[in-house]
């Protein structure tokens, strides 16, 4: 069987087959010295998107050299090098900037970034709710007059500031279930887009050891006494039924079983659930049956 | 206790000025957006231009010119490439360094970052955002032509690395390299001078560093590189960009 390297595309992962070793840097290439090409950089290229692809200019020139899209090697950049045009800098600039902004709508539009955001808006609601509420228990009115009219409206806001929480957690959560199917089960879908949030993206998550996983988004940091058992797992679905001394321990077996589940999600898309939810069931009796 | 003065230019025919202010210089460019402040920086008038202050808190090469800083500088007319620009707090800098002659590239990952960077690219003429990862030097290429400097501010582990290869595929002959280094970024189980003598020692026989500069106070455990390629021809005749402040400033390590 061939070897296979694994290739980015944008936020995937592709296997291809390797076919041949980098080339080194051909004479075309306008290079100042022999500045050694560092290792991690020496690996195959395939498949690299041009951020011009529909700019007209770049397209021909690449065309004309010969260059296919994408690029498949060293040797074809060297290529695309040479026959880049030479524009002023305004031309640079009116190529640029309507394809970095379709990049960057393309990108913010996938469903990860929207689990992102929404989580994120989610947490900052969820904490200007905390704070209204603190202010609510702290007001003190009279039943009628002017301040009465107020804490009226006040509370008509107050309604309508939930009603909006409660959609955006229900949007949240759809959207969250849809990305990470298998992680949404097992830890609950709000958790799960917010641990996506934190870690920037499903793969990065996946690509987590389940102890960092575990401690992701906690406030205290290790050192000095007891460190922190765990962050935005804290939320997570049983967790608050078990005695706080066993907490830590189900922290640990919930963020292993996270990482599965996360991994699952972040590349084959099995659905891994089932099995996971069981052991996570299992797990939390035995805790709960301990020491009782 | 001295009035301060008005802004000087550092250099004829560059877009750097500065300003003593007691012991200390503050430095200055022209501002090319409108309007002008772009993160909340102090902004002055001089003769027709706009001037804008350059935060050595907010800004690595802000900070290093504050220290003294001789390594190359963004020049009039010059083509960067600007690798970690962020939301282009420093890039806008050094897009008033180069001028309406120059361009600057900037290249940045994050996508809200990015956002931000964009919409200061609506308003800079000579700003050209790149959403991309540094680490691929390949995926925008095709956009960046041979540039005169790479600028790199990236923090990340194999940071040096990534200014190599960069330099390798973008710096024209005789360009200037300035890399900010985040050691904290390289991992804590060294000290910061460890990292830096690694850094140096990597950039051995690739890059002739002219300046190496740490940028205390403003940035703990950072420093700046900066110089030019191996063989590569000497740096361009004329005066230096930033001369000598009236007081050196204590440099440490």
């Amino acid at each position: 069987m061939a070897p296979a390297v694994l290739l980015r595309e944008g936020r995937r992962w592709r296997v291809v087959e390797a076919e041949r070793p980098a080339e080194g840097p051909s004479e075309s290439v306008r290079s100042p010295t022999d500045i050694p090409e560092p290792s991690a950089l020496r690996r195959l290229v395939a498949a690299a998107p041009t951020v011009l692809a529909g700019d007209p200019v770049v397209g021909a020139a690449l065309r004309s050299a010969g260059v296919p899209r994408p690029l498949a090697g060293v040797k074809e950049f060297a290529r695309a090098r040479g026959a880049l045009p030479r524009r002023s800098s305004a031309e640079w600039r009116a190529a640029i900037l309507p394809e970095s902004r379709l990049a960057l709508e393309r990108a913010l539009a996938s469903p990860e970034e929207t689990v992102t955001a929404l989580a994120r808006e989610e947490d900052r609601l969820e904490r200007a709710r905390g704070r209204d509420d603190g202010a609510w228990e702290s007001f003190v009115g009279p039943p009628s007059g002017p301040l009465a009219d107020y804490t009226a409206v006040w509370s008509e806001y107050r309604i309508a500031l939930e009603r909006h929480h409660t959609d955006l957690v229900r949007r949240l959560e759809g959207s969250a279930r849809a990305v990470a199917p298998n992680l949404s089960r097992v830890v609950g879908a709000r958790v799960a887009g917010r641990l996506i949030a934190a870690a920037g993206g499903l793969t990065p998550l996946g690509r987590m050891s389940s102890s960092r996983l575990q401690l992701l988004g906690s406030r205290r940091r290790p050192g000095g006494g007891r460190g922190p058992r765990f962050g935005l797992l804290y939320r997570a679905e049983g967790l608050d039924t078990l005695p706080p001394d066993r907490q830590g321990a189900y922290a640990r077996s919930l963020a292993a079983m996270a990482v599965i589940a996360a991994r699952a999600d972040g590349t084959t898309r099995a659905d891994v659930a089932a099995g996971l939810v069981r052991r996570r069931d299992r797990r939390h009796l035995q805790l709960e049956r301990r020491g009782a | 206790m001295r009035k301060p003065d008005r802004p000087s230019l550092v250099a004829r025919g560059e877009h750097l000025y500065r300003r003593r202010e007691g012991d200390f210089h503050s430095y200055w460019t022209e501002a090319l957006g409108e309007p002008a402040p772009v993160y909340g920086e102090r902004i002055t008038s001089l003769d027709e231009v706009v001037l804008r202050r350059w935060d050595p808190s907010r800004s690595k090469l802000g900070a290093a010119l504050a220290n003294d800083w001789e390594g190359p500088v963004p020049r009039s007319g010059e083509r960067w490439l600007y690798l970690g620009a962020s939301t282009g707090t420093t890039a806008s800098h050094v897009a008033d360094l180069v001028g309406m002659d120059g361009f600057v590239f900037a290249v940045e990952k994050s996508l809200r970052p990015f956002a931000r960077l964009l919409a200061l690219a609506q308003r800079y003429p000579n700003l050209g955002p790149v959403l991309g990862d540094a680490r691929d030097p390949f995926a925008y290429l095709p956009v960046v032509p041979p540039v005169d400097g790479v600028y790199l501010d990236v923090a990340q582990p194999d940071q040096v690395e990534i200014g190599l290869a960069s330099a390798r595929w973008f710096l024209r002959p005789a360009g200037a390299v300035v890399i900010a280094l985040k050691t904290a970024s390289m991992g804590r189980q060294r000290s910061a001078r460890e990292h830096l003598l690694d850094a140096t020692r990597q950039l051995e026989g690739a890059i002739d560093v002219e300046e190496t500069l740490s940028l205390e106070p403003y940035h703990k455990r950072h420093f700046l590189l900066g110089g030019r390629p191996t063989g590569g021809s000497p740096p361009t005749e004329g005066r230096p960009v930033t001369n000598r402040p009236v007081r050196p400033s204590v440099r440490r390590s």
